[in-house]
């Protein structure tokens, strides 16, 4: 009444300014939950919290649950400033899923809120893509391979969505290790074939035979239901055709590597053509190109498909003079034979694996 | 995870105001991701984080009363449902349980989203999230390869002295022991060895195999790391006074059988005294016997012991895989059947996740 009075006094002139003093009191005390009926309420762009400001009984009995499903609440936290409560779910709020968000007001009456969690990158329904490393005819002896995703995907299921199919189409029974292995950015995910099938003497060699079988093309395929960490399918079954050739337990040799070097003051790539496919993975992290006065700045350095041919362009002209290009004696070949040793070793066998070369120099002019 | 017990009574004989962590963070400790964890004493969580190639062990100051955990049945649809999710879009990737105060701690990964966290079942078999925001932590990296970075630690434990954990690069098929002193420095780098292995049913040498689980060990005044591998010899490595980036030599003693993929390793003693370990394994081949693909055997201390030249390696203890006991001092544990996961309770009692036709119940039992 105090209000409506002093708003209804005939000074004209102040009639605006008072209706905006009380809008703007009314804003501010159903911003904090004061008026009956009323609520303000803000989810965290990444999931991570809700907000809701209401009137609230001393008990309120906050929850949040999936909508439909009153009877299982998210676990969370629950903290209370006045008639503002936040709740911090277990795990963030999953994108596109709807929640009830439900509470008592100071009658004792349930209230609540429903809400869908729009995360911040917004709900995008493009589908990932994949794409398989190294692309080149396997020894039958191979270790692993590379898939390559366009984005992170959902972990702890690779097994129940990767198939291999032998040369008849049939289905190759436990091809792969269970260990899974994701690069840090969870988009490239290494799968082993199974060591205790591919390795020779091994009693699951012995019995049921090594995974792939020489001069046969197998097909690796990956299941369209496999989901984006987004939640978004791949949609359809894809395919990857395997060229096996015959198992290798030879060492790849930088002494048969075919080795380009550029012309001082150009800017022309250094080429290496490698003796076989080497892992795509480490092969950048193993080469080292040295010049006399110390490392070369480089550009990014490619790396053919096949994983057999590296190159790479300096950022500034090649400088004349004496260079050196080391390798990793741990670089391997597609079996897991290094320039080390070879993935096979028998210790009790008295002829020692061949000592290797991790280095080469050249002089440029 | 395991801590073996009479690590423990070793570790309790030390002062318990020794601290156990050096230069920690208090609060704002965020998991990326979690592969393993374990418990080393005074309530002293040990987290294997790969997608930070570290380990943090994080003070909960869980330290009892001691009580056994509740029998939760249908405990993943339990925990998918409080995550917002059902239980197939969960896994439970390992189990500890806190040996100062029986509550079980559970590492748990949610699909598709990836998110992880650590939950906890106390004496009522109530679900807890583990709010690990606000305890003080130290976070250990552990060294890459030439090549590439850590980014698979198969097991991490304690064994009074130090820290230990076990994994490899996801490039390198290759076996690392990672040691770290304690106190556990914050922001410092864990030591590493390489270990090289017989492998019994290999007849051969090797060192790509990594180390899929283990425990501390110690004999006399010698310390040991016991592993289990893929396929599945047991051996030991001695790892007292060994420099840092030195390659250690393992004795195999003992092989399970192929087509099996080691998960758990513990150390008990029976009641009539006698020390076991425990091999809890998932077998990857047809069932050869038994209701499940998840089994355990125990395996007695005395084969683990052997170090005659007429016991390991080429003549290391082969488990009759045609019977449930044999030879001498090697069993299959019932009890262990359809367990997905499993740690040491008490002196003759463990805590078992168990699945019964695609359902997980966890449930505390008794060893034999």
């Amino acid at each position: 009444m105090f209000l409506w009075r002093w708003l209804h006094q005939t000074r004209e002139p102040f009639f605006g300014a008072r209706v905006w003093v009380i809008a703007l009191i009314i804003i501010l005390l159903a911003s904090m939950g004061y008026l009956p009926g009323t609520s303000v309420d803000k989810i965290a762009a990444d999931g991570t919290w809700i907000k809701v400001t209401a009137p609230m009984a001393d008990e309120p009995d906050f929850q949040v649950a999936p909508l439909g499903k009153p009877e299982a609440p998210l676990l969370g936290t629950v903290s209370r400033d006045g008639n503002t409560i936040t709740f911090h779910p277990a795990m963030p709020l999953l994108a596109s899923q709807t929640y009830e968000l439900r509470w008592r007001s100071p009658d004792g009456k349930h209230q609540s809120l429903i809400r869908q969690f729009t995360p911040r990158s917004g709900i995008t329904t493009t589908a990932p893509t994949v794409q398989m490393s190294p692309q080149a005819t396997l020894p039958a002896n191979a270790l692993k391979f590379y898939l390559h995703f366009s984005e992170p995907m959902e972990q702890g299921i690779f097994l129940e969505r990767l198939r291999l199919l032998d040369g008849d189409g049939k289905e190759v029974i436990g091809p792969f290790r269970e260990t899974e292995l994701w690069s840090p950015d969870g988009k490239r995910l290494t799968v082993w074939f199974h060591p205790g099938r591919q390795k020779t003497g091994v009693n699951l060699n012995e019995d049921e035979g090594p995974v792939l079988r020489a001069n046969v093309t197998h097909t690796l395929v990956i299941a369209g239901s496999w989901r984006s960490a987004r939640g978004v399918s791949l949609g359809k079954d894809i395919r990857f055709e395997l060229e096996v050739g015959q198992a290798d337990h030879a060492q790849p040799s930088m002494k048969r590597w075919q080795i380009t070097a550029p012309k001082a003051g150009t800017r022309e790539p250094w080429m290496v053509h490698f003796d076989e496919p080497l892992d795509t993975a480490v092969i950048t992290s193993a080469l080292h190109l040295r010049h006399a006065h110390g490392e070369v700045s480089l550009g990014t350095p490619v790396i053919s498909p096949d994983g057999q041919t590296w190159s790479v362009t300096p950022l500034s002209s090649w400088a004349a003079g004496h260079y050196e290009l080391k390798a990793s004696p741990d670089l391997e070949d597609l079996a897991g034979n290094s320039l080390l040793k070879p993935f096979e070793v028998n210790l009790q066998d008295p002829s020692p694996p061949s000592a290797g070369v991790f280095s080469q120099s050249f002089e440029i002019h | 995870m395991k801590t073996p017990a009479f690590l423990l009574a070793f570790s309790l004989a030390l002062p318990l105001s020794a601290a156990l962590l050096d230069s920690p963070q208090n609060g704002g400790l965020s998991l990326k991701s979690i592969s393993s964890i374990s418990f080393g004493k005074d309530g002293l969580l040990l987290v294997a984080d790969p997608a930070s190639q570290s380990v943090i062990a994080i003070e909960t100051n869980d330290a009892g009363p001691k009580a056994a955990p509740g029998k939760v049945a249908d405990i993943a649809a339990t925990i998918a449902a409080g995550l917002g999710t059902t239980a197939e879009n969960i896994t439970i990737k390992d189990m500890a349980v806190n040996p100062a105060s029986g509550k079980v701690y559970l590492a748990v990964q949610r699909r598709p989203d990836n998110a992880s966290l650590i939950l906890t079942v106390d004496s009522a078999g109530k679900v807890a999230p583990f709010d690990a925001g606000k305890l003080s932590y130290s976070s250990v990296t552990l060294p890459g390869g030439t090549a590439s970075k850590v980014t698979n630690i198969t097991d991490v434990a304690f064994d009074g002295e130090r820290v230990f954990a076990t994994g490899s690069c996801n490039e390198e098929f290759a076996s690392r022991i990672f040691t770290i002193p304690v106190p556990i420095k914050h922001g410092s780098t864990a030591n590493v060895i390489s270990a090289e292995t017989y492998h019994v049913a290999h007849k051969k040498w090797e060192t790509k195999a990594p180390i899929q689980s283990f425990i501390p060990y110690h004999k006399g005044d010698e310390d040991y790391v016991v592993g289990a591998f893929a396929c599945t010899p047991v051996a030991k490595f001695r790892v007292d006074d060994i420099e840092n980036g030195a390659k250690v030599k393992g004795v195999s003693m003992v092989e399970l059988g192929s087509g099996n993929r080691p998960l758990d390793l513990f150390e008990y003693t029976d009641k009539s005294g006698k020390d076991w370990v425990v091999v809890h394994t998932q077998r990857f081949k047809d069932n050869a016997f038994g209701p499940s693909k998840f089994w355990g055997a125990r395996v007695s201390l005395d084969h683990i012991n052997a170090s005659d030249s007429e016991k390991t390696n080429e003549k290391a203890t082969w488990r009759d895989v045609k019977a449930k006991t044999g030879p001498e001092g090697i069993e299959i544990v019932e009890a262990l059947f359809g367990a997905v996961q499993v740690d040491k309770l008490g002196d003759q009692t463990a805590v078992v996740l168990r699945d019964t036709d695609g359902k997980l119940s966890l449930e505390a039992i008794e060893l034999p």
